[in-house]
Order: C-alpha cells, then sequence, then structure tokens
C-alpha cells in the first residue's frame, strides 16, 4: 500500500536502515536518548523541509524540535506495525496542523482567486529552479498550500486530506487543482 | 460540459480521478484544444517539480534543544546513554499541581505476587514468599540497585516481593534466552520489544515510587506489570519449548 511519500521512502530504504529505525525505536522508548538521536539524524531532513514548507522558514526550527519532542512522548504508542519513518511523518503532519491552529493561522479558508506569486523571479536555471519552486511553494496561500504539499510532495491522498484538515475531498481537490495553476503560472515565467 | 467547462477537473485527469466515461470524454476534448492540453502538460510539470523536492536539513543544530526539552544529556559519539525519563514527567506533573499520596504495597497484593509465582515457579518461591509475608507489615523499603539488567542504572527495588518476582522473571528469562536461536528472528525481534515495553514501564514506575512510595496507582501498575511480564515470559517459554 503506497499512501504517502514517507511510506514508500522507507519501503525503499535499504533493509539495514528499516532495521536501524525499529532497533533505535524500541531503544529510545526504553528511554536510550542515544537511540532517539540517531532517530533524529536520520529523519530530520525530511521533517524539516514539511515544517518549512507547511509553516514557513521562520517557524521550520521551532516546529520541528516540537515534532521531535512529541515523537519522545508518543514512543510508547509506536506499535511497530508501520515504518518508524512512516509513523514518525504522520506524527509531524499532526504537530505542524495543530500548531497552525493554535497560531491562528487559518487555512485561508479556500480563498477564490490567485495570489502572491507576484514577486517571483524569472524562470530560473539548474538549482535554481528547485529553491525558486519551494519559494513559489511557501507563497500560496495557507489552505491551498498544505494540501498541495500533502498531496503532491507527500503523496497523501485526498480522503485522508480531508480526513486531517477537516475539509470535503472536493474541497481537497479543487484547492489543489487551485495551487497547481498558481504554480503553473510561475512554471511559464 | 462546454468545451472548457474541463478546465477544473484537468488536475483530476492528471491523478487519474476521472471516471471511465470521464476519461474519454475529456481525452476526446483534448484531441481538439491545444489550450488545455497545454494545461495538462503543464499541471504534470508542476507536479513532477513537486516530487523532485529534495529535502534538506536545517542549517542550525536542532537536537541541543530537542534534547534538553526531553531531559536528555548529550551524548558521546556513538554512544547511547539511558535516562531517566522521570524527572522529566514528574517536572511536568509538578507544574500541573498533581499531587501524590502516601502509600504502600497492601498485603492483598503481595499475596497475588506470591499466587502468581506459585503457579510459574513450581512453589518454592511462593513458600519463602509466604513466609516473608507471614513476618512483614505489608511495608516496602526502597533499596538502590538495578533490577532490570541494562535499562537504567540506580532504580530502586521496592521490597522482597520484587526481589521474588525477579527471581522467577530471571528463571524466565534464562529459559527463553537458551531456546531462542530456534525462534524465527521476526519472532525473536516482537519478543524483544514486546519486552522493552514491559521493561520500560516497570522502570518508570519503580523510579516514581522511588520519590513517592505510597502512591495507590504506582504500587498497583508496578505489581500489574510485573504480573504480565511474569504472563509474557512464561508464554514465551512456552513457545520456545515447543519450537
Amino acid at each position: 500500500m503506497d499512501w504517502n511519500r514517507a511510506g514508500v521512502r522507507t519501503l525503499t530504504q535499504h533493509q539495514g536502515t528499516l532495521a536501524l529505525d525499529a532497533d533505535d525505536a524500541v531503544l529510545a522508548a526504553a528511554g536510550d536518548a542515544g537511540a532517539f538521536e540517531r532517530l533524529y539524524q536520520r529523519h530530520v531532513a525530511r521533517i524539516h523541509s514539511l515544517a518549512r514548507r507547511m509553516m514557513g522558514e521562520d517557524l521550520a526550527n521551532e516546529v520541528t524540535q516540537d515534532v521531535f519532542v512529541r515523537v519522545w512522548e508518543k514512543l510508547a504508542t509506536f506499535r511497530g506495525d508501520a515504518a518508524f519513518g512512516t509513523w514518525l511523518y504522520r506524527v509531524a503532519v499532526n504537530v505542524i496542523l495543530g500548531r497552525r491552529k493554535k497560531l491562528g493561522i487559518r487555512r485561508e479558508r479556500f480563498v477564490e482567486g490567485d495570489e502572491a506569486i507576484g514577486r517571483l523571479s524569472s524562470q530560473p536555471v539548474g538549482s535554481e529552479t528547485v529553491v525558486d519552486f519551494e519559494s513559489a511553494i511557501q507563497r500560496l496561500p495557507g489552505g491551498a498550500r498544505d494540501i498541495f504539499v500533502l498531496h503532491d510532495v507527500e503523496g497523501y491522498k485526498h480522503k485522508e486530506i480531508a480526513g486531517q484538515l477537516g475539509i470535503t475531498e472536493g474541497t481537497s481537490k479543487s484547492q489543489l487543482h487551485r495551487a497547481r495553476m498558481i504554480l503553473r503560472e510561475y512554471l511559464d515565467r | 460540459m462546454s468545451d472548457h467547462g474541463w478546465t477544473d477537473r484537468l488536475s483530476e485527469y492528471v491523478d487519474g480521478e476521472l471516471s471511465a466515461d470521464e476519461r474519454q470524454q475529456l481525452e476526446a476534448h483534448l484531441a481538439e484544444c491545444q489550450q488545455c492540453s497545454a494545461v495538462v502538460d503543464d499541471l504534470r510539470r508542476v507536479l513532477a517539480g513537486a516530487q523532485a523536492l529534495e529535502d534538506r536539513p536545517p542549517a542550525d543544530d536542532l537536537w541541543s534543544g530537542i534534547a534538553e526539552r526531553i531531559g536528555a544529556t548529550r551524548t558521546g559519539a556513538g554512544g547511547g546513554e539511558v535516562i531517566d525519563l522521570e524527572g522529566h514527567r514528574r517536572a511536568r506533573k509538578q507544574a500541573a499541581g498533581l499531587r501524590e499520596r502516601r502509600f504502600s504495597f497492601s498485603l492483598p497484593q503481595l499475596v497475588a505476587a506470591s499466587l502468581v509465582l506459585a503457579v510459574f515457579s513450581g512453589g518454592s518461591a511462593w513458600l519463602a514468599l509466604r513466609a516473608q509475608l507471614a513476618s512483614s507489615e505489608g511495608q516496602i523499603a526502597s533499596t538502590p540497585g538495578m533490577n532490570q539488567s541494562g535499562l537504567v542504572s540506580g532504580t530502586p527495588r521496592s521490597s522482597f516481593a520484587d526481589e521474588k518476582f525477579g527471581t522467577a522473571i530471571a528463571e524466565l528469562q534464562r529459559a527463553m534466552d537458551e531456546g531462542r536461536e530456534r525462534l524465527a528472528p521476526e519472532t525473536v525481534r516482537t519478543i524483544e520489544k514486546n519486552l522493552w515495553t514491559i521493561n520500560r514501564a516497570i522502570a518508570q514506575a519503580r523510579r516514581a515510587l522511588a520519590e513517592d512510595p505510597s502512591s495507590d496507582y504506582l504500587n498497583d501498575h508496578l505489581a500489574e506489570t510485573m504480573r504480565q511480564k511474569l504472563e509474557f515470559l512464561r508464554q514465551t517459554s512456552a513457545l520456545v519449548a515447543a519450537s
């Protein structure tokens, strides 16, 4: 079952890495901070990238720390029925969405109309493309950004996104399309 | 649907979410509409761009802040250090204003423990425990030391009942260890994982009891968790014996 990118990536990792995660998760659950740090080092890039894309650069560090502290607190609930990376990622998304709610960041109630790509540079070349594309994503309206990141970047399905965000699948689909159309304008420049 | 009425559904087409009939109709339209075809191509490029994004770690060291918040000490290179979770959790409990009562292991709890030992150890440990029960007041004195090997250092023991549990547990653990090579690796992993979970619960209950030995909940929790460990080891030993 390929329900998200975290799961896919984890499943395609070398078996040794999966075993390392599983062993370190058990040790960390028993209180081993060294094991938890190893898990952190293996997964921080992915979690921080998610936080950055959904919360912006300013909050990414703080949110990443929140995620790992929450993971530490919830380790006892990790049953090993999914890969650790998959479970970690699920916790991260919940923390991020909760944090947005707490900060009172509206999920843009899915505004109509294009917004705010305005200051993007003209179409870049090579590695600059990736950086600007990331910048473009962060400039999307909040709700559309969440859906775009969860669906296109992280591989969630609309049903899962709708459940997490408390919206209908129809809204999820329409906002994804809106986000893509905005980013398409960027690609055309 | 008008020709460009498909515009809002082009993403669904790219994602394979249209019904067969809808897909057929749209593809017929795309064959004749360059504008919509161009949009479909762009949508696919956007999706490809999203899927090609690389993850990158934070520029700053975030581990120090995490370690501080979870109450961990910094480990050396390649080292793993067992930490006391209870210090962190106790601080949180105190902040929330929880009060802990003073209590001790009740006589019924000790009797229950002795019955368990009778079942698992063939009676000799039970007889010794019964003798001690007869001369005890049901109070538990904490003594320092480590019981659960490899888990936490400096964890206080609770009582002579704890020591009897430990003996029965050690015997079963030995039986399991001797026969584990007969089990599938996956089974061994599952067993070890479950044991870690149980050992963690026992260790945490002991640490908390060391601070407040009269807590009703903690005493009950420790006794129940140790009974669970005995039962688990009994079942595992039976599995080993049958393999």
